[in-house]
């Protein structure tokens, strides 16, 4: 607390005082601005048919909504591309291209070309009413290079966003029929040379960006019809179609292209064009944005209403820490100056919930009725007081003058923390089981299970089991408002402990009465989280918390449908399973778990995956062809796993057993993770020995050691976070893996990894080194139900020996991952839903 | 059944295959959906209102909400929570007053979370008509689908129209008809109040809840605290 007192001024005036009066009462007149309304999503450009933002074989300078996602399949000429394009921040896109190209191989044998291919786009410059926007791109940067370009676009907005007209310049494949020479290429340098044949692909050639000895133009112009969702394009395209034509697949007459597209819905876009003058071409896009859910919001039934404890009238606490309470929170006119009122000193207090406090001593002359215009004479002379504190000099408190609704509810809050409510329930032992008993009822209907709590006289600790809300910050506020309607009226201090996997990781500490004095009110999330205190749960002792022991041994089990799928496998690029999985799990005391899942093939062609055999590195993931041929049923887990919290903020996990298909051991993890710290570091270490195909409970002879020490980070930077891993490979390779993702507070995921170990490039074989591509889409943004469950993704190019990891179907971050302080204010919002 | 259909039913009864110890799971709601949308809903019976006598036994405060001239709802204060009154129904929807404006709904879809009132605002102040202010601010807070909260800020004025004889539910009563018109830069909303001259209490009013839910009708059937 802060206490500033201040004398009259021998003037009667305080100078600074009458500035601070004259910017309140200034600010008092001013209405507040009626400007603020629903937010408008940005327009969405069309994409091409590379599935990435543009014309028709062309970009442009626009950029997709911030994190749009798109899935794209176009066709023309026997050219199939197959596109992720996700747009990754408001300046930023990148994409990943799967392409099947007829004809585009040297004979004998197949000649259709199997293309994966990555593109990506900066804007470099927002579109303004006199600027177009521009943006450079690198198309196949990170591929065989057999699209490979670079470009840089300008596009322009006219008639109100119905007609966008794009031009640009480009190289390698943007280049071919203008025949204009590379200002970057003179006497020969680096630029004058491309290299145009394809390798093994995987590894980016800075060397070859924007060389080349001729550069190309394109553009185009993009017309929005007046029929709703309907456009139409044309373009002129510089690619010549060089490789296609001398391959005799394909010959373009003329370097223009029409197209018409329509959208049906908004997540959807089909197209149709004349391209260059001989094909016919189609294009379709599934578009989504994780800011946009497809499920309906506010669907599920609200909380119930928080009831607060009665406030006796005329209390005594009011009396004595208030005197009087008098309202003049509407707004009464100064009618006395600060100088005629007689005050003889005012102290001003700053108080810790951000009131402003005046303490006003009365003159010895003056009675004991409270001085109402004092004390709006006081808030014009120092300006915005939020309440007035009267006093006599012989030291009774006359009154207390609420100014603003801030000095309300200060009032309201100190009173409800003051009172005394009687505390002989607890020593009651079924008076306190009902308390408990009431309190499990009135927590189920929203899924939330009671692990264990601890019940004192004035304070309650619960460790929670959330099943249903996707966001931590909702089930809290759940908690919290039954811990208000269910516990006895002396108990003031709530601490919610959410438990995951047997594990307290957070503690929120809320005051009832402060939750008394915000439910329903506006602003009310924000204003409760500013009086929660959020730290690092310390470790539980589970014997000694009410309720938690008797849970265990605690059984459950669950047979669901699953479809794994394999991807760009050239034979076939796409083949999947329908199977079934049973899992069960025996919790035999918390932390201490026996974890199992069989699988079994009901339908499929995964089992056709014809084995590789170049591989120069142990087997350790490329004999996944006998995995599925011959482990069938499949026991894919059977571990005993114990995770314990070995002090506040770090985490330990121990597991044995079957870990995962292909390989079982016995490994390691420490997390160190503060709630309060956007960075966290791990360590794991695994022996483990690779299991026979059969999946069963054989192994083969290879063993290794494998582990790494990572470093999580949460940027706090559009969702992004970072890791990094540091360590020992499946195959004994030694490296590192960076993983980037995007989080939205919603759950979705997008993200990447790339795996660089010591294993050379041609080593490794096709794709040079290990990555892959992730999604992750919880079910609540497209069902309208809460529900924790995820859809996740995971695409890898290829699947080869070098920089492959364990699975681990428990590793300990991602438990911890939604439960830090940032990550419980991102999604505080929904406390009182 | 239609091709489509029966895809979808397959769908479902895959997704359905499901099952678990903690009873039904993800899948099993879907599937729940999906057969929720391929077969068409049972017709429900229409909705009987009740009578004064009726509601005349009903022990609490109760007040009537209705859309678009649809049926009445009646609902009844479950809390109050200084002044905000919560009125929430067996399925937990519902709708939170403070005196005669509507600060939040509940679970109705797109619902308005609160409203920040002007303390001299009369519609949730009462005071009489006399005093009522020409203008007032409201500040109307929402929750966008993405989970953030946006507000929009309306700039109020009251235009007394007439007295009238107003019935609510066989009661007639005697009230005075206050329009008032919000409006921002983007949009213009109207409200209309019947409100009792002496005390500016609103036994009846037709309020804006919000872009996506329009406008609601409440009335007073029992105050509360009456």
């Amino acid at each position: 607390m802060i206490r500033r007192v201040l004398q009259r001024h021998p003037s009667g005036k305080h100078a600074g005082g009458v500035l601070v009066a004259f910017a309140a009462a200034s600010l008092a007149l001013l209405p507040p601005r009626a400007d603020a309304e629903v937010p408008v999503p940005p327009p969405r450009p069309s994409l091409n048919l590379f599935g990435v933002t543009g014309l028709i074989d062309t970009p442009t300078a626009e950029m997709q909504p911030d994190a749009q996602l798109s899935v794209t399949s176009s066709w023309f000429g026997g050219y199939l591309r197959n596109t992720i394009a996700f747009q990754a921040l408001p300046w930023f896109e990148v994409s990943f291209r799967y392409s099947v190209l007829d004809d585009l191989l040297p004979g004998p044998g197949e000649t259709t070309l199997y293309d994966r291919s990555f593109d990506l786009k900066l804007k470099l410059v927002e579109e303004s009413p006199n600027w177009p926007a521009v943006a450079v791109g690198l198309q196949d940067f990170l591929g065989t290079g057999v699209y490979s370009g670079e470009y840089l676009a300008a596009t322009k907005n006219l008639l109100g966003g119905d007609l966008a007209l794009t031009g640009g310049v480009g190289w390698g494949r943007f280049a071919g029929r203008s025949g204009l020479d590379n200002p970057l290429c003179h006497n020969g340098n680096r630029f004058c040379d491309r290299d145009t044949s394809s390798g093994t692909g995987g590894s980016v050639d800075f060397g070859q960006f924007f060389s080349g000895e001729e550069i190309g133009i394109f553009g185009g112009a993009e017309w929005q019809t007046p029929v709703e969702g309907l456009a139409l394009k044309v373009e002129y395209s510089d690619d010549r179609y060089s490789r296609e034509r001398a391959f005799g697949s394909f010959s373009p007459k003329t370097g223009v292209n029409l197209g018409a597209e329509y959208r049906p819905t908004d997540g959807i876009e089909i197209g149709a064009y004349y391209m260059y003058g001989t094909e016919v071409g189609i294009r379709l896009s599934l578009t989504a944005n994780p800011f946009q859910p497809l499920a309906p919001v506010d669907s599920e039934p609200a909380p119930q209403p928080l009831s607060p404890r009665p406030v006796p009238p005329g209390d005594a606490v009011t009396a004595t820490r208030f005197g009087t309470v008098k309202d003049l929170v509407t707004g009464s006119p100064v009618t006395t100056s600060f100088a005629e009122s007689g005050i003889a000193g005012v102290a001003i207090e700053n108080r810790g919930d951000g009131s402003r406090w005046a303490i006003a001593t009365l003159p010895p002359s003056a009675g004991y009725d409270c001085p109402d215009a004092a004390a709006t004479a006081i808030d014009a002379e120092f300006g915005v007081i939020d309440a007035v504190s009267f006093r006599h000099p012989d030291g009774k408190l006359v009154c207390t003058v609420a100014l603003r609704s801030a000095g309300q509810e200060a009032i309201r809050r100190e009173t409800r923390a003051a009172l005394r409510h009687p505390t002989d329930w607890y020593a009651d032992e079924a008076r306190r089981r009902t308390a408990v008993e009431t309190l499990v009822a009135e927590l189920e209907p929203d899924r939330i299970g009671l692990f264990g709590i601890e019940l004192a006289a004035e304070r309650v600790t619960v460790y929670i089991e959330n099943a249903k809300f996707r966001a931590m910050p909702r089930a809290i506020g759940r908690t919290a408002r039954a811990l208000a309607n269910t516990m006895p009226a002396s108990v003031e201090l709530f601490e919610i402990v959410p438990v995951e996997n047997s594990l307290p990781v957070v503690s929120v500490t809320l005051l009832r009465s402060a939750l008394e004095d915000t439910v329903n009110r506006p602003d009310a999330a924000h204003a409760t989280w500013v009086s929660a205190s959020v730290t690092d749960a310390p470790p539980a002792d589970w014997r000694a918390t009410e309720g938690t022991m008797e849970q265990f041994p605690h059984t459950s089990w669950a047979i669901n449908p699953t479809v794994p799928v394999n991807l760009f496998d050239p034979d076939q690029p796409l083949r999947l399973d329908l199977a079934a999985v049973a899992e069960a799990r025996i919790e035999l005391l918390p932390g201490l778990s026996l974890n199992g899942a069989l699988q079994k093939r009901i339908v499929g062609n995964l089992d056709d995956i014809e084995p590789l055999n170049d591989s120069e590195l142990p087997r350790v993931r490329s004999d996944i062809a006998r995995y599925l041929r011959e482990g069938d049923p499949s026991i894919s887990r059977l571990t005993a796993d114990y995770v314990t919290k070995l002090d506040d903020s770090l985490y330990g996990r121990v597991s044995a057993g079957l870990l995962e298909r292909m390989f079982g051991g016995i490994g390691g993890e420490l997390l160190w993770q503060p709630a309060r710290q956007s960075w966290g570091l791990g360590g794991e270490l695994n022996w483990v020995q690779q299991r026979d195909f059969d999946q069963l409970f054989g192994f083969r002879s290879y063993d290794v050691v494998t582990g790494h020490a990572s470093l999580y980070l949460d940027s706090g930077w559009h969702g992004l976070s970072a890791q990094l891993d540091a360590g020992r490979y499946l195959a004994g390779d030694w490296g590192g893996t960076i993983t980037l993702k995007r989080r939205f507070a919603n759950g979705w995921e997008v993200g990447g990894f790339a795996t660089f170990t010591d294993v050379p490039f041609d080593e490794f074989g096709e794709g040079s080194f290990d990555k892959g591509l992730f999604l992750t889409i919880p079910f609540n943004w497209f069902l309208p139900y809460e529900s924790r469950s995820e859809f996740t993704a995971l695409i890898r190019p290829l699947s080869r020996d070098g920089g492959q990891r364990l699975v681990v179907a428990n590793r300990l971050y991602p438990v911890v991952e939604d439960m830090g302080r940032a990550e419980l204010r991102e999604g505080w919002g929904g406390f009182w839903e | 059944m239609s091709a489509g259909r029966a895809l979808a039913a397959l769908a479902a009864a895959l997704l359905g295959a499901g099952c678990s110890s903690e009873g039904p799971q993800d899948l099993d709601r879907i599937a729940a959906l999906a057969k929720q949308s391929l077969l068409p809903a049972e017709t429900a019976a229409p909705v009987r209102e009740l009578t004064r006598a009726e509601l005349d036994r009903i022990p609490y405060a109760t007040i009537a909400l209705s859309f678009g001239g649809g049926p009445r709802s009646f609902i009844v204060p479950l809390a109050d929570n200084g002044g905000y009154l919560t009125y929430q129904d067996a399925n937990r929807r519902g709708l939170v007053m403070l005196g005669g404006a509507v600060t939040g709904t509940l679970a109705l879809g797109g619902d308005l979370r609160r409203v920040r009132h002007d303390r001299s605002d009369p519609v949730a102040y009462p005071q009489p008509l006399a005093a009522w202010p020409r203008r007032v601010f409201r500040d109307y807070q929402f929750t966008a689908r993405d989970g953030a909260d946006y507000r929009i800020t309306l700039d109020c004025a009251f235009q007394t129209v007439a007295a009238e004889t107003v019935e609510i539910v066989e009661i007639a009563f005697d009230l005075v008809r206050v329009s008032e018109t919000c409006t921002n830069a983007a949009r213009q909303v109207t409200n209309t109040y019947w409100i009792e001259a002496e005390t500016g209490f609103a036994w009846k009013s037709v309020q804006w809840l919000g872009p996506h839910l329009g406008r609601a009708t409440i009335e007073i059937i029992r105050p509360y605290g009456g």
